[in-house]
């Protein structure tokens, strides 16, 4: 069996959980200080990609990094083209799971105790100190629930993976995509092996999830 | 050691203007909650900025609207016990204490000064624990220390015995009267309570509404009833008092 589309979905989603992390967070924490009307605004935009159908979101994302279009024809000059790629994948992993990470991100930011970043202030500490030693062990608990739901959606794009990167054997083909294609061309055991690998990596990873808030309510 | 503030902001629906001068050692901002209290303080360490106005602490300006000075919170040395303590709550006791440290360089010198505190502050026997596990008089010397370390120039106490019953706060006022004392920089505390205020405070200021309506020494304003600003709160807290006596 040719494990290609298991080394390439880990890859993709690796390297989108990256992106979702710094992104997400940077996102939850200036969002959230914006003046009221803006962060509606950037709320909708940015949590828009978890309601609209991936394929819609793929869809948008030819339209903007397709080779024709002006940033996709740039990108193309430098050598990066995302259309057709394995790393294409990455980004339409990290546009579609991005909102999960946002939101339980923001979600965990505005219950965290302002009074405590006041309070290392008034010691002298650095804003960058209290970001990363007060407020962010204070929300890990949301902060890695929001990674782990990050890299589960990302490991299992569908839609717009297909439309970006398609389904080429060996290059682009991801688990979900490989499934499909197996199953289209009747190879149905293949595709119930590729199904038990993504019930067996989603179930780890929904596991991971409810040890951590049990963890919590212990708490 | 003195403090001069002189600070106005107004949010529409409510406007502080507070203009205060302090040379003594412990002086109480006594007003009913929502009256600005917790906002001078907030504006004296620079979480809040007022709209204008002039904050000056011993001959350092920290803050003056005219001339474009707003020192940052973590440059004005100022110490800031929170109502609910804000221990931070992934670190230790000891961790707490120690990040009052974080910008003492000197090893020895950091040593030192939370030995002493822990000594002074009895801390030996719950260094090692976490916040959640505290009790409320110890979070309070716990965020005590914390402060005492960082060594500020004034400290500000923001409802400091609010989270305390009152056979502990009893006990615990005398302990930070000295503690206060001894450490020999201008107080600024807070409160909704006159026997607190009277017990640890050699001068009052007592706000209404954004705005100061008395300020003297604390024994001359609790006695005459803060000089005919007798305020419907006031009338009930001194009844209060006075049935708890006849009782």
């Amino acid at each position: 069996m040719d494990l290609y589309p298991l080394y390439n979905s880990l890859r993709i989603a690796f390297f989108s959980t990256i992106i979702i992390f710094f992104s997400g967070i940077f996102f939850a924490y200036y969002v959230a200080k914006l003046p009221r009307l803006v962060k509606g605004i950037l709320d909708v935009v940015l949590t828009l990609p978890l309601v609209l159908p991936p394929t819609v979101v793929g869809y948008f994302l030819i339209l903007v990094f397709g080779v024709r279009t002006p940033i996709g024809g740039f990108l193309n000059r430098l050598g990066i083209r995302v259309v057709m790629t394995w790393y294409g994948g990455i980004l339409a992993a990290s546009v579609v799971a991005f909102p999960l990470m946002y939101r339980t991100a923001r979600g965990a930011f505005e219950a965290f105790d302002e009074n405590l970043s006041h309070a290392g202030k008034t010691l002298g500490l650095s804003n960058s100190y209290v970001f990363w030693h007060i407020r962010m062990p204070a929300c890990r608990d949301g902060i890695i629930a929001g990674v782990v739901l990050s890299f589960a959606r990302a490991l299992g794009e569908y839609g717009a993976t297909s439309m970006l990167i398609g389904y080429t054997p060996g290059r682009t083909a991801t688990i979900s995509t490989t499934v499909y294609q197996l199953w289209r061309i009747n190879d149905e055991r293949s595709a119930f092996i590729w199904v038990l690998v993504n019930l067996a990596i989603s179930a780890v990873v929904l596991l991971a999830v409810n040890l951590l808030e049990d963890k919590r309510r212990r708490r | 050691m003195s403090l001069c503030v002189d600070i106005r902001k107004d949010f529409g629906n409510f406007s502080l203007a507070v203009n205060f001068e302090t040379q003594d050692l412990i002086t109480g901002l006594l007003g009913a909650s929502g009256a600005g209290k917790s906002l001078t303080l907030k504006c004296i360490a620079g979480i809040e900025r007022p709209d204008s106005g002039r904050i000056v602490l011993n001959g350092r300006v920290l803050f003056d609207s005219q001339k474009g000075i707003d020192l940052r919170v973590q440059d004005r040395k100022v110490g800031y016990l929170f109502q609910n303590y804000a221990l931070f709550p992934t670190m230790s006791v000891k961790k707490n204490i120690l990040v009052g440290l974080h910008n003492e360089k000197d090893k020895s010198v950091k040593e030192t000064l939370y030995n002493q505190v822990v000594a002074m502050l009895h801390l030996e026997e719950i260094q090692d624990q976490r916040p959640a596990t505290l009790s409320g008089g110890q979070a309070q010397r716990v965020a005590l220390a914390r402060i005492l370390v960082n060594r500020p120039d004034v400290i500000l106490l923001d409802e400091p015995f609010s989270a305390l019953d009152s056979d502990l706060k009893a006990e615990l006022e005398p302990q930070l009267l000295d503690l206060l004392k001894d450490y020999g920089k201008p107080v600024v505390m807070v409160t909704h309570n006159r026997d607190e205020a009277s017990f640890l405070c050699s001068h009052v200021a007592t706000i209404q509404d954004g705005r100061i309506t008395a300020f003297g020494k604390t024994d001359d304003l609790i006695d005459i009833g803060l000089r005919g600003n007798l305020t419907r709160e006031d009338l009930k807290v001194l009844l209060s008092a006075f049935y708890k006596q006849m009782l």
